[in-house]
Parts: structure tokens; sequence; C-alpha cells
């Protein structure tokens, strides 16, 4: 998948003051290459994936490029193997984790762009935009782990996975692994299509005599009918992500993330149509020296369909921040720019 | 001289059959028979 926006933004505020900034750059997704591989064995069904997920953004020695430039940023976010059998599948690697995962996975701005600013350091950054992670959910960490998730039975899905666990240092324990889970239901009534889901995460580390907790909550709904399509999602966690809606950072338990996202589409022949508009609040926040924050984004995006393989698209966000009950940044960014997916 | 001119004209091909004998080498290294393979 390839995918480059120019993008033009106006910030009002922030830690760096009023400016204006253009951008030649990827999407909320990184460009990737995937490779995958399945093969029957007896009862069993051997798959594996690897993918190499590229910025191209990583030229620039004041956008984080090491070696002057020249060395590529490469992620490698998935590279796993899975077994199905009539058990299900078990899946051994890394993956993106299950806490948040369909409330990501079903932004109607996920081949989009979506909300960047100076307080996360997006606008310029030498990797992706952000979509809505930080504004409306937490961004589910790819991370190895090993997940068991139940045959489909009348449209209801289980999956549960023990995961590396984060830590809040490098002296702290984690006497347990993290636990990650999501229960999915999916119905078609009518020529209605009905999707919900609820997710949810726990691990403990102890440093310094200290213990946190972290758990969460996520959870979402999905209709489908005619050309529409309306979601709403939410999370609620306490002792990970901070403002910028991380997974893998793991704070305090006065550092609760609380945030919803809801989103129309309205699709029409080769194009759909978006409105979106979510926020995030996370209190005592340890990346705002212990600051509440706000952090909310606006969206209209148009989606076209050139044919199967390329999808053209143009968005409008705003993205309004708020710290400690105080208005500290809004940004305006324009983004246009083309998917090739094949 | 005359096997100097007739080693220079083999070289080429030797360098070929070299290569693709390292491509076939590199292809064998799994079993394609029954695996699905695809990219995205």
């Amino acid at each position: 998948m390839i995918n480059v926006f120019y993008t033009q933004s106006s910030v009002d505020g922030g830690p760096m003051g009023d400016r204006d900034q253009s951008r030649v750059r990827m999407g909320f997704l990184p460009n990737w290459i995937g490779f995958n591989m399945t093969k029957e064995a007896g009862d069993l069904k051997l798959g594996a994936r690897s993918s190499f997920w590229v910025t191209v953004n990583d030229t620039d020695v004041f956008r984080g490029a090491e070696g002057l430039g020249t060395r590529s940023g490469i992620d490698v976010r998935q590279f796993y193997g899975t077994v199905d059998g009539d058990f299900g599948q078990v899946l051994i690697g890394k993956d993106f984790g299950l806490f948040s995962r369909s409330n990501i996975m079903s932004d109607e701005l996920l081949l989009g762009h979506g909300q960047v600013s100076d307080t996360l350091g997006l606008l310029d950054g030498g990797n992706v935009s952000f979509g809505n992670i930080g504004s409306g959910y937490v961004y589910p960490f790819p991370v190895a782990q090993i997940t068991y998730r139940s045959p489909v039975v009348s449209g209801l899905q289980f999956a549960g996975g023990i995961m590396d666990p984060s830590k809040p240092d490098s002296a702290s324990s984690e006497e347990m692994p993290r636990f990650e889970t999501e229960l999915t239901y999916q119905r078609d009534l009518n020529g209605v299509a009905f999707k919900t889901w609820i997710g949810g995460l726990y691990q403990s580390s102890e440093s310094g005599g200290s213990n946190v907790d972290s758990r969460g909550v996520s959870g979402g709904v999905n209709v489908k009918f005619g050309g529409l399509s309306l979601t709403a999602s939410a999370v609620d966690g306490q002792g990970l992500g901070t403002v910028a809606g991380l997974s893998n950072l793991v704070t305090s338990e006065n550092n609760d993330v609380q945030g919803y996202l809801t989103q129309a589409s309205y699709t029409v022949g080769a194009n759909r149509f978006v409105l979106s508009y979510g926020e995030n609040e996370s209190s005592n926040d340890p990346l705002l020296m212990g600051a509440d924050a706000e952090y909310a984004n606006s969206a209209v995006a148009l989606f076209h369909d050139v044919n199967e393989n390329l999808k053209l698209v143009a968005e409008l966000n705003r993205t309004e921040v708020t710290v400690g009950g105080s208005d500290f940044e809004d940004t305006d960014t324009i983004a246009v720019g083309a998917v090739l997916t094949w | 001289m005359k096997n100097k001119n007739m080693l220079v004209k083999l070289l080429p091909a030797a360098i070929s059959l070299l290569l693709s004998g390292q491509a076939s080498a590199a292809i064998a290294l799994y079993d394609t028979e029954g695996t699905t393979f695809s990219t995205d």
C-alpha cells in the first residue's frame, strides 16, 4: 500500500506558536508491503504474515532522520504465524493489540489523514499523521502476543491473548503478562448490517515500591444500511495511554484516558463522504507535567475510488487541544492525496 | 593464445550458469507444494 498526501496546516498557538506548514507526506497509515503464506497440514491450516511498514518522510534531520537522512524507517508491525483448526485460531508473533482494535479498524479515516498537531509533534513528524489516535481512541500498539480466536458462532467471536507487558520504566517488574480481549458480534438483518464489539486490557507493574494497575475498556457499534454507515465507539482506561493515546505507554493510576468517536459516512457510486468528530480526555497527564488535557478532532472527508486499486482523498481537519482548561492549540489541516493498494 | 580466447568466449556462459544456479537454489529453500502465497 502506497499513500502520499499534500497537506497544508495552519497552527494557532501550541508549543511552537502560530505558524503555517506544508508537507508532502504519508497519511494515517504508513506505506507497507506484506507477504502472506498458508498451507494445509492435515486438519490444520498454517499461516504466516510478514509485513514491512515504511515511512517516506525519513530524510529530514529535524524530523528525526538518522544517518543524515539516508537510513530508512521501517516498522515490522505484523510478523506472525497462525494455526487454524476446528477449535479456532492461535496466533503467535507480533500483531496489533486487541484493546481498542476494532475502534481504530472501524475509523472512516483509516485510509485518510486525520489529526496532526504541534502538541504531539505530528505536524512536522517523520512518520504518519494520527487519524483519530488520541482524538477518539487509543492505538492498539503492535506487540508480541499469543492470541486465541474462537470460531465465529452465530456472528459472535471471542479473542483473548497474553501480550508482552509494557513497562513504566526500565527498573519495573511485571509478574504477569498483559491480558487483552475483544468480543465482536456481527449480524445482517433485512439489509441492515450490524456490528458491535467490546474489548478489555489489564496489566500490573511494580516500580520503586509502588504498583501501577493499567486497565481499559473499549467498545463500539457500527450500523450500515443503504449507502449510510454510522459508527460510535469509546474507550476508558487508567494507567496507560496519555494524551498521545498510545497503549504501550504505562503511566500512573491517576492518569485517566477517556475518549469517544462518532462518524457518519454515505457512499454513492464511487464516492464516500465522511463526517467525523472525536475527542479524548487525559487527566494528570505525565506528558503535560500533570495537567489535564482535552484533544478533539473534527473532520470532513471525501474518498473517491478511481478503480479498485486507486483511491483519491480530500480531507479537512480541525484539531483542538485544551490544557489545564485553557485553549492551547487549534490546527486546521487540508490534506489531498492518493492511495494505491494491490 | 587460442586457449585464452576460448576461455574469454566461455566466461559469460559460465557466469550465466552460475547465477541461474544460485536463483534455483534460492527458490528451493522453501516448499512450494501446497503452499499459497500472496502479497499486499
